[in-house]
């Protein structure tokens, strides 16, 4: 019978800790804010999902608004 | 009723398992047997209205805390007797010992409100409560109400208490601990989660709940004392029983001096159960695997019948 072997799951796609508080942070602040005034979303289901959608596509979605607009920035003439 | 509470003591539970127990517990079914209590009562406590009548219960505390009611999903027997279950349906410890722990925690946080649990059931049906602060729910004022009068009750400091707890224990919610102690215990799940999600995402699904019981405590709270309006939901009373402007519902409870002392001996009889009942639970479930291996390679081979 073979031994239960615990996966290795580092993809070495981590965020900073700084850059890991922030997005929880923003994840927490828009949850809350939007939970006290539609209590709809406060929810077992949506709570969860709510920061892992955060976590998931965020940091991906910055890197790209960023470069994008660095590249605008780059391309503009002097 | 306990609200972020319950969020929180999954994480207590999975960081302080017996040194044994350490990797080796599953982490949902910590989290499945928390909500199970809740997930097949609570509904129809508040019930629901459809075209202005209103279904659900018409008792909410005899029937989310009482006998005859689904109370009974409220007691330690019923955490037990799910477990023994699983445990005959799949033979795996790692479920079936984190849904019993889950499921009685749940059960022994409960004991704050008025309505108490039945702790000793099926061998006496009286309630066991601290009153610390009032049941809420009823069928007029619905979730909303039970949700203002918890979060302007000693409710309130009943999460917080928990929130300070699982602080106390911040490892719990470390990548560390989630892929030395959460991960093991459940490789096959994480590792098709793995397939499709990056590690940060699955390491905020772990820390998922904590979010969601941080968020709803402040949610709650905010709208329960700055945002609702007052004819909805009265002024903050910490007081015994309290909030005053809800009628504080209770069942036949004990004194309450028998209840710190009862709680604490059913939360070491179920660990120290859970302890003695590991390793032969998990040579069982070895030769139960083994058993199964000859027939699992036959299903996997392309021709059916193995190599």
């Amino acid at each position: 019978v073979p031994a239960r072997v615990p996966p290795n799951l580092d993809d070495g796609k981590d965020l900073s800790a700084a850059a890991e508080l922030a997005w929880y942070a923003l994840a927490g602040v828009t949850y809350i804010a939007a939970g006290s005034t539609h209590k709809v979303l406060l929810t077992w289901l949506v709570g969860p999902a709510w920061v892992v959608a955060m976590l998931w596509f965020g940091p991906p979605l910055a890197d790209a608004v960023l470069g994008t607009v660095r590249g605008v920035r780059r391309r503009r003439p002097p | 009723v306990s609200w972020a509470a319950h969020q929180f003591e999954v994480y207590l539970v999975h960081a302080h398992l017996p040194r044994r127990m350490r990797g080796g517990v599953s982490f949902w079914a910590v989290a499945a047997g928390d909500f199970l209590p809740d997930f097949l009562s609570k509904f129809w406590v508040y019930g629901v209205t459809i075209g202005g009548t209103h279904y659900g219960a018409s008792v909410p505390h005899q029937w989310h805390r009482g006998w005859p009611g689904m109370g009974v999903t409220h007691t330690v027997a019923f955490g037990l007797a799910v477990a023994a279950l699983l445990w005959l349906w799949r033979r795996n410890r790692a479920v079936t010992v984190g849904v019993a722990l889950g499921c009685v925690v749940h059960v022994l946080a409960d004991i704050g409100d008025t309505a108490g649990v039945m702790l000793l059931f099926p061998f006496s049906t009286a309630s066991f409560t601290l009153h610390l602060w009032a049941y809420g729910a009823t069928t007029s004022g619905g979730k909303y109400l039970d949700a203002g009068a918890y979060y302007s009750s000693f409710g309130v400091v009943a999460d917080v208490v928990w929130l300070i707890a699982v602080l106390f224990s911040w490892r719990a919610l470390t990548r560390d601990h989630w892929r030395t102690e959460v991960v093991p215990a459940e490789p096959r799940l994480w590792r098709r989660l793995g397939t499709v999600m990056p590690e940060r995402a699955l390491l905020a699904l772990y820390r998922g709940l904590f979010f969601f019981g941080l968020c709803r405590m402040v949610a709650w709270t905010l709208w329960a004392r700055a945002l609702a309006e007052p004819d909805v939901v009265g002024p903050l009373d910490l007081s015994v029983e309290g909030p005053w402007w809800i009628e504080a519902r209770s069942l036949r409870p004990v004194p309450t001096w028998l209840v710190l002392p009862v709680a604490a001996a059913v939360l070491v009889a179920v660990y120290a159960a859970a302890i003695a009942l590991w390793e032969p639970m998990g040579r069982a479930e070895a030769r139960h695997r083994v058993r199964r291996a000859p027939r699992a390679r036959r299903r996997s081979s392309p021709s059916g019948h193995g190599p």
